[in-house]
């Protein structure tokens, strides 16, 4: 028999999670594939909507008029960052309660936080991956040009948006605890991210209603400094407005985000809910 | 000896989502009580049936001892670790077999699934790949290693899911209609290595249908009847669970 001494360590079981999600993904390589052909090809009507735009530059634009190619491509890149890592409890979640697998590995040694940890994981790498491609098909396609990058600032704002989106993934995986659905929190920040957020447009375009809420949501400053860092190479403390309101957001919505899930869960021991 | 399980007072009530009509009419759903005022007490080394018909509360009981389901009243430790703890620090402590095949990855196949279960036991690669082998060929399914867990039988399934429970070598097996689907050859050897496992002070509670089971494995068989216990030795079992059967 084997003898009970060991300690699950993050190493171990987010390794252990990440060669489970490769093995899994695998063996369905067309569904890659296709994930990766539906991102390109989702990008030709903003790819000849930019071409129209900057046929004919707008003043509303302001700083990036002439330039709409490469703030769209950026903007749709935080977008897609912020929906795979927002709706990535929530689904995990929701997945392994219909297989029945997140009863088992809630009762495993490994503790609630590595295992929440290990979830958030292959969804993280993956809004990795797809940043890369679209930084590669903004270069190919929409004029981005890498030369003005300013790599810490760039890294400061996408690691507090990582953050900030953990800490609502971590209120989306809660209310999908509490409903037995797919969460709907994702699907209102993903909405209201793409009327009020500046991805298409910038919002000083939107009426004060709406932009008030953009002013709410963590994609505006999120795109503000990926654009800021990547189209004008602005530097940490030129970004300071975006990255203090990501770290707000963040500081606000992680203590409440970490109650909600643990409410959430005792819930679903009491309800029997965690298998169905 | 201090006893391993120790169930006092348990109540379990469900209380289901209302319906649009009962929301509609400001009517409370109607709760289910699975469980009321059980007592329990198991020792290392022991092995106790839990009989009785369909939807008596006997996965609802074996749910509660392993931390996923919490007691509405009521206490349950083991090894003296209350079951609404932390459910990490039951997984020590506690295997289970569910009844029903949910659970696999049916994607992986069953080496890389127990190498990834033992992971969350602690086991870094290379270990975990060792306890994997061991634990396959422990139940007889080294053959199948390799294969998608999608392509087994039931009863190959089954033992994946015993071997996946006995992987943290745990004081408790909550194992849930464990031989249900396996052959006759294979359940005969699975028998005996509970009753090792037995022997080296691992105490089993089993959900069961099977009397003869029951009789053959059992210490002690528990008569689950409309959410309540009533304790037996196994010779007398058959009389009284024909009894609750045909009530």
């Amino acid at each position: 028999m084997t003898e009970n001494v060991c300690h699950p360590t993050a190493r171990i079981v987010l390794g252990a999670t990440l060669r489970k999600q490769l093995s899994e993904t695998s063996g369905r390589w067309w569904s890659s594939a296709i994930h990766v052909l539906t991102a390109i090809f989702g990008l030709l009507s903003p790819l000849f909507l930019s071409r129209l735009v900057d046929s004919a530059p707008s003043n509303k634009l302001g700083a990036y008029a002439g330039r709409y190619a490469p703030f769209l491509i950026l903007g749709l890149m935080a977008l897609h960052f912020q929906n795979s890592l927002v709706s990535s409890l929530g689904n995990r979640i929701r997945q392994a309660q219909t297989e029945g697998t997140l009863e088992l590995s809630l009762s495993s040694p490994t503790p609630l936080r590595l295992l929440v940890l290990s979830l958030f994981a292959p969804d993280f790498f993956s809004g990795i991956a797809r940043l890369l491609l679209y930084f590669s098909l903004g270069v190919l396609l929409f004029h981005l040009h890498l030369s003005a990058v300013n790599a810490p600032a760039l890294f400061a704002v996408l690691a507090l948006g990582t953050l900030t989106f953990f800490s609502l993934s971590l209120g989306g995986a809660a209310l999908t605890m509490l409903l037995r659905r797919t969460d709907p929190l994702s699907f209102f920040l993903t909405v209201s991210s793409l009327v009020s957020g500046g991805v298409l447009y910038p919002r000083s375009v939107l009426p004060p209603s709406l932009a008030l809420l953009g002013r709410l949501i963590p994609i505006a400053p999120l795109a503000e400094g990926v654009r800021a860092s990547v189209i004008d190479g602005k530097n940490v403390i030129e970004l300071a407005s975006p990255l203090l309101q990501l770290l707000v957001t963040c500081a606000v919505m992680m203590p409440l985000g970490l109650l909600a899930f643990g409410y959430a869960l005792r819930r679903a021991r009491m309800d029997g809910s965690l298998s169905t | 000896m201090m006893a391993l399980l120790e169930a006092r007072s348990v109540t379990k009530i469900f209380h289901p989502a209302p319906r649009w009509r009962e929301l509609l009419l400001f009517k409370r759903s109607q709760p289910v009580v699975a469980l009321s005022g059980v007592d329990l007490t198991l020792e290392p080394g022991q092995i106790f049936a839990l009989m009785g018909k369909n939807g008596a509360g006997k996965s609802t009981f074996l749910r509660l001892c392993s931390g996923v389901l919490l007691p509405s009243s009521g206490t349950l430790d083991v090894d003296g670790v209350s079951t609404a703890a932390d459910m990490s620090r039951l997984g020590r402590l506690v295997g289970t077999m569910a009844a029903d095949e949910r659970g696999l990855h049916l994607n992986l196949s069953p080496q890389e699934f127990l190498a990834y279960v033992a992971a969350l036991y602690g086991h870094a690669r290379k270990a975990a790949v060792a306890v994997a082998s061991d634990q396959l060929s422990r139940v007889g399914l080294a053959a199948v290693a390799a294969r998608p867990i999608g392509e087994l039988s039931t009863g190959m399934r089954r033992r994946l899911q015993l071997a996946r429970a006995l992987l943290g070598a745990p004081k408790l097996l909550l194992l849930d209609e464990p031989l249900r689907g396996i052959d006759p050859g294979s359940a005969e050897d699975l028998r005996q290595m509970l009753i090792d496992l037995t022997a080296a002070g691992t105490a089993i509670l089993l959900a069961t249908h099977d009397l003869e089971e029951a009789r053959r494995l059992c210490d002690r068989v528990v008569l689950v009847e409309c959410g309540r216990f009533s304790e037996f030795a196994p010779e007398h079992v058959r009389e009284q669970f024909l009894r609750v059967v045909h009530d």
